[in-house]
């Protein structure tokens, strides 16, 4: 169960850093993505993204959104992208030893 | 009130603790959230639904920040703060948390209180070595001197105890909550 809890955030914070790597994102982008794909409150997304902050992985700043105010965009730090390319190593290996235990029970 | 201004209003009222400029930065992101969501023509009902328990929202903002805070300075008010956050989220908590950390900050004080004795210990066998009769100058400031390296290396201990403590009961907290969150969505 506990593995499970730190499991379920790492993944979080796998996917956060995924969705900026290619371009900046805003808060409200991330936060229905993330909430649309795993069962977890549009509002819990935000905590995230603070953490995140918090922990340098991400720089914001605000930008003039078209016919709007401002909007924060999230940016990947140099630390984000190291750290989601460790997430990233980690979830691969992951996923490869868990892929050949399955393929190994469906063999015949 | 609009329903939008009902729950930021909540929001507001639950992070009253939350030092400026931190709330007014984190209420801004649901502020921008529902703009952004009403610009997109989504009623203000569904946005509130979709974010989820503005008092669940205010306490998983909180115990990310403290916790970090915690975590990175090793502060013992810092870790306290938190630990009343985290015992407000249930009594299941307040069992699991408070009685091992209680227990712990228990043998704690006892090391700082040995480490204390030592150098109590030093001064008065100093004292009685200068102007008691007890024993000689010499064995009353040898034992002061045996005394004051011992509690030396206590006292280093102790800080690293302490220290360690602190860190690991901010990670000991923040599982606890993600198990009592877990077990909630189960109910």
């Amino acid at each position: 169960m506990r593995l499970n809890v730190q499991f379920k955030k790492g993944v979080l914070d796998l996917c956060v850093l995924a969705m900026t790597a290619r371009e900046d994102r805003y808060g409200y982008e991330l936060a229905v993505m993330i909430s649309g794909k795993f069962d977890i409150a549009v509002g819990s997304v935000y905590p995230i993204l603070n953490r995140l902050t918090q922990e340098e992985y991400f720089t914001t700043y605000l930008q003039e959104s078209p016919g709007g105010p401002p909007r924060k965009y999230y940016r990947l730090s140099a630390e984000g992208r190291m750290k989601l390319e460790m997430l990233t190593e980690e979830w691969r290996t992951f996923t490869a030893a868990v892929n050949e235990w399955i393929e190994e029970g469906q063999r015949l | 009130m609009s329903a939008s201004r009902q729950y930021l209003a909540t929001l507001e009222q639950e992070l009253r603790e939350v030092p400026e400029p931190l709330r007014r930065e984190w209420l801004a992101d649901y502020a921008e959230h529902f703009r952004i969501g009403i610009e997109n023509g989504q009623p203000e009902e569904e946005i509130c639904r979709e974010l989820g328990d503005p008092l669940v929202i205010a306490k998983e903002l909180k115990l990310n920040d403290r916790f970090e805070q915690a975590k990175t300075n090793g502060s013992f008010v810092q870790l306290v703060k938190a630990m009343l956050v985290g015992t407000s989220l249930g009594l299941f908590n307040l069992l699991f948390v408070l009685a091992p950390f209680l227990a712990i900050s228990a043998v704690l004080l006892a090391v700082w209180a040995v480490v204390a004795a030592l150098f109590a210990g030093a001064l008065v066998a100093a004292w009685q070595g200068a102007f008691g009769e007890q024993y000689t100058g010499v064995a009353g400031f040898s034992i002061a001197f045996i005394l004051i390296g011992a509690g030396m290396i206590l006292l280093f201990a102790a800080r690293l105890l302490t220290k360690g403590f602190v860190r690991g009961t901010a990670r000991y907290l923040q599982a606890n909550r993600n198990l009592l969150r877990e077990g909630r969505r189960k109910a």
